[in-house]
């Protein structure tokens, strides 16, 4: 907000120090500051009024007022004329109808000013805080308002209907409209307050004035507004009407009642100063607020332990005096009474912090809090393991992403889920991606793929984030992690697939997961469709431990690929930390390595396309006695042409107890050559 | 005897010059010095002899012994200078690249997350993450910002449907303040590194999600001093710097007082980091505390800005691309 340096040196007694030097002593005191601009009579202070402060000191009075204190100086409050308030006028009838709506109600009375322009003093100042000058009343207005705080409204006395003035305040009628000063008509309702006549509707109350009563060259008697609107109230009205003034905006902070009165002294001051006129001094003032003056103990001892240095009781009640507070007592039972207008101060702490920050944070040292070391932490499992699991995958070769939380309704899709299962936005940023996303894949496919262009052969990424979904209207949250394997270049390049497995067989393995880890088909709907559309319907595979479903894994189908927008092959896969992790172990049991050595063998066999690896193990490992150590497929080659699946293995024979006998091995190989050959489309060659 | 010996030295120095490997020279000296040696073997045969003959021989062949050492001792060097010409053909071209091995990368957002923990941790605070998803309760109620509180705008607020429901994408780290305190009693130290959503456009430096640390230290006497110590702790050993701080008045609903965190490292201006405050009585009482008897500080940093000083990034958005050409400057 922008402060003229000028007014604000009107308003204090002692000099101010120089415009920048003002500006960071502002800064470490009261309100930030943006910067300074212009010189001379143009200085103008660009302040961050803090928005609980914004109720008294978006005003020139209410920086002038910080400033005041920050220099042992006082306010010198503007000069005003003195009128006598009454709630009844001879003239003008004052009703307060909707009291949810206005709390205080003052006008005042001018005859015979001469509207015209402003003199240039005054256009000046008031456009150097951004505002234009349009005529000497609607000029002052605006500048009290910039003074005080106060939204002040002029009317035009003669265009208020009948001879004694009757001023209503309240509640719109459904449909009513009013032609606004700047030309366009608003259509109203009942949660909107308006100040009418017996005609209808003078101005939209605390928003706007209408084009009936407005001000013009040929006005002569004038009636200023001064009044109280309530914040909730405002509020309403101006998100019903779309609509947000310098009033509005002020009434919505809760301007402090006691301004009324005092910001129509000044006006009325200033309007005869310049625009002439003689000020009807019996004014109105109906007043249903309720005045705003706690009484507040203050503990200095808790003050001092709060900041954690000693503010010498000197300094506490200077500094509550020169913010205008009343106090009584002393030592640790100073109680204060806040100025009327420091509607932000109710209870201790509030003072404490005006004591801080006037003294300055900069007299508060900084000590090291001392404790016992045995204070419990709790380390966040799922945190740590989050971390070794993003080690891990790097590891492998992955380079982590963060994406976007928000996903497309056709992306929900590709998971077989509905619209009900997952968050919808009720404000989107893109209408583009109004959900939640359920999953990381989607974003990480679409990034994978992107990058392709910059790598000759695969790219590799993975992300560690949250996925959500709704169930029964409660939100159910879990941390993820996905990885994405592309490569634009060939459409069908499955090896990819086993990479990913391989991956999530390495991470298990790493993270010391017990349990039966088992890979197995999606199951399909009845009309042939996979129970995750996002996948290949025989290239993909659910994950699970002991029939918990722990994630999935899977060539992405062409469909989804259109859907995402990418090409090529991509490979994704996902695992659900939540229940991954109840398997995990972080202790690890050495186990004896065999004194004694190892012996492998070699079988290669031909097998029917389509025979499942997991199937030739079972039969390799029944077949064995309890000296089969391990199993590992070193060969795998369709051979398309006649049908057959060439795959051999390495058959590792050890004994904990003994050296094994070569004879031994053969008999064991003899044994796994007859399992074989039960099968007659296998062959052992 | 003097003649064998002068033959065995003639035979000796030959064969050493004669030697065109180290190899073997090596096994010519051996066959003299060596454990088994023809010199070796004599001089062992010392000890046997009369006393006067062993003076005589034995200086003998020490002579002898040293004109052979010599002689190898040269003709090493000389091997010395062909030993280039003699593993010719080992030669490799180390100016060939390394065989490149597939890596990946840890985000940096992630790896500065966990120098912030690491920290911290080491100043005892305990780290938490919490739901994205939160409710209206913890998210405004439970921190001090009631309903229609103008207080509210200071947060654009994703919404979720139906609106009534009171589920929003947490605007701050801080409902995680309440949800800790309240399964927590204090003394306690709790930080919160994690993404929170606001509804603003995207530029150069914002973004509608980002990721925040939340701070919260709460027992006895917690002051203003101490969050000073902590955080000036803080910045120094994140940026491994000297580092001052200030605070100036700042106004957020959950503290009293609250203020802003302003950081200077030697030759630069102040930045604003951080906004901060005393926990406000109010939250201290939603959680079941006793304002009387605890007070503590609270803290919301925004860590994307650490890391965009920490690496020099000036463009927020980057951390969101997935741009390999950017994630690969942190293997």
């Amino acid at each position: 907000m922008k402060f003229s340096y000028g007014l604000l040196q009107d308003l204090v007694e002692k000099k101010l120090p120089a415009p920048n030097e003002l500006a960071d002593f502002l800064t470490m005191h009261s309100f930030e500051s943006d910067g300074v601009s212009g010189t001379g009579e143009h200085t103008v202070l660009d302040l961050d009024i803090l928005p609980n402060r914004a109720h008294d000191a978006a005003s020139h009075m209410g920086v002038a007022r910080d400033s005041a204190a920050l220099l042992n100086s006082s306010l010198k409050e503007p000069a005003r004329a003195s009128l006598h308030f009454r709630d009844t006028h001879p003239d003008i009838d004052v009703r307060i109808e909707n009291k949810d709506l206005c709390r205080r109600y003052c006008v005042v009375k001018i005859e015979n000013v001469s509207v015209s322009e402003s003199p240039a003093w005054l256009k000046e100042r008031l456009e150097i805080m951004g505002l234009q000058p349009i005529n000497t009343i609607v000029d002052i207005a605006n500048y009290v308002m910039l003074i005080t705080g106060q939204p002040l409204h002029a009317f035009d006395y003669e265009k208020i209907a009948s001879r004694k003035k009757s001023i209503i305040v309240r509640s719109a009628q459904q449909g009513e409209t009013v032609r606004a000063l700047d030309g366009s008509t608003y259509t109203l309702n009942q949660d909107i307050g308006v100040i009418a006549d017996s005609d209808g509707v003078l101005a939209i109350a605390g928003i706007k004035g209408g084009s009936r009563s407005g001000i013009s060259e040929d006005t002569k008697t004038i009636v200023i507004e001064s009044a109280n609107f309530a914040p909730s109230s405002i509020r309403a009205s101006s998100q019903a009407l779309r609509l947000t003034t310098d009033a509005s905006w002020r009434f919505e902070r809760d301007v402090p009642p006691c301004f009324a009165p005092l910001a129509l002294e000044i006006a009325a001051k200033m309007i005869t100063d310049i625009a002439g006129g003689v000020v009807d001094t019996s004014a109105v003032d109906v007043n249903y607020s309720t005045p705003h003056n706690p009484r507040i103990t203050l503990h200095t001892q808790r003050l001092n332990r709060l900041l954690g240095v000693e503010i010498p009781e000197e300094n506490v009640t200077n500094t509550l005096r020169a913010l205008e507070f009343s106090i009584e007592g002393e030592g640790d039972s100073i109680v204060v009474v806040p100025p009327e207008f420091r509607l932000d101060i109710t209870t201790e702490y509030d003072v404490y912090e005006e004591i801080a920050r006037i003294t300055g944070y900069e007299k508060v040292p900084a000590t090291m809090p001392y404790g016992v070391l045995s204070s419990p932490v709790h380390r966040n499992d799922v945190r740590s393991w989050k971390r070794r699991i993003t080690q891990e995958i790097v590891s492998y070769g992955f380079f982590e992403i963060h994406t976007v939380s928000f996903v497309k309704k056709e992306w929900v899709e590709l998971f077989g889920m509905t619209d009900d299962m997952v968050w919808e936005l009720e404000n989107p940023i893109q209408d583009s991606l109004p959900f939640l996303r359920p999953s990381l894949i989607p974003h990480g496919a679409i990034t994978a793929f992107r990058n392709t262009r910059y790598v000759n052969e695969a790219v590799r990424m993975f992300e560690v984030g949250h996925g959500f979904l709704k169930q029964k209207g409660k939100s159910h949250e879990e941390d993820l992690v996905s990885l994405v394997i592309a490569r634009k270049d060939k459409e069908n390049d499955t090896e990819l697939f086993y990479e990913a497995k391989g991956v999530i067989t390495a991470l298990c393995d790493s993270l010391g997961v017990g349990g039966d880890g088992v890979f197995e088909p999606f199951s399909t709907t009845a009309e042939g469709q996979c129970q995750m559309p996002l996948f290949h319907p025989l290239q993909s595979a659910r994950i699970s431990i002991d029939n918990e479903m722990i994630g999935a894994v899977g060539v992405l189908a062409s469909s989804s690929k259109t859907v995402l927008g990418i090409k090529g092959t991509v490979v994704a896969a996902e695992l659900r930390l939540g229940p991954l992790l109840q398997n995990a172990r972080s202790e690890r049991v050495y186990q004896a390595v065999s004194k004694y050595p190892s012996i492998t063998r070699d079988i290669s066999l031909f097998v029917p396309l389509n025979t499942r690896v997991a199937d030739i193990e079972s039969i390799l490992w029944n077949a064995t006695g309890d000296v089969l150590y391990d199993v590992d497929m070193f060969d795998y080659r369709p051979i398309a042409q006649d049908n057959v699946l060439s795959i051999a293995f390495h058959l590792v024979f050890q004994s904990p107890e003994r050296t094994l006998l070569s004879q031994e091995v053969d008999e064991q190989m003899e044994l796994v050559t007859q399992a074989i050959q039960q099968n007659p489309s296998w062959e052992v060659r | 005897m003097d003649n064998e010996l002068e033959q065995i030295k003639t035979q000796a120095i030959s064969e050493i010059q004669g030697s065109t490997t180290y190899h073997e020279l090596d096994t010519v000296f051996r066959s003299y010095l060596g454990r088994k040696g023809r010199v070796t073997l004599q001089l062992r045969a010392l000890s046997g002899m009369p006393i006067e003959e062993r003076k005589t021989r034995g200086s003998l062949l020490n002579g002898l012994k040293e004109n052979i050492e010599k002689a190898a001792q040269e003709k090493r060097s000389a091997l010395e200078t062909n030993k280039n010409k003699e593993e010719g053909a080992a030669w490799i071209d180390i100016t060939r690249p390394g065989t490149p091995l597939q890596k990946g990368s840890v985000h940096p957002l992630t790896r500065v997350g966990w120098e912030i923990e690491d920290i911290f941790v080491a100043m005892g605070f305990d780290v938490s993450d919490g739901p994205h998803v939160e409710t209206e309760y913890y998210n405004f109620e439970a921190l001090n910002i009631p309903a229609n509180h103008p207080a509210r705008d200071l947060w654009d607020t994703f919404w979720l449907k139906p609106k009534n429901a009171g589920y929003v994408l947490r605007t701050h780290t801080s409902p995680m303040q309440i949800r800790y305190m309240e399964k927590h009693q204090p003394p306690l130290r709790l930080i919160v590194p994690g993404r929170v959503f606001r509804y603003e456009a995207t530029d150069q430096s914002h973004h509608f999600q980002f990721n925040q640390v939340e701070g919260l230290m709460v027992g006895t006497d917690v002051s203003v001093a101490h969050f000073r110590a902590v955080i000036g702790e803080f910045f120094e050993k994140f940026f491994g710097t000297r580092v001052e701080t200030r605070l100036r008045p700042g106004f957020f609903p959950f503290v009293e007082p609250g203020f802003e965190v302003d950081m200077r490292r030697q030759g630069t201006g102040w930045l604003e980091m951080a906004g901060a405050g005393m926990v406000h009585p109010n939250v201290l009482k939603v959680v079941g505390y006793d304002p009387q008897k605890v007070s503590g500080f609270a803290f919301g940093m925004g860590w994307d800005r650490l890391a965009m000083m920490k690496y020099h990034i000036d463009d927020v958005r980057l951390f969101q691309e997935g741009d390999i050409r950017f994630l690969k400057q942190f293997v």
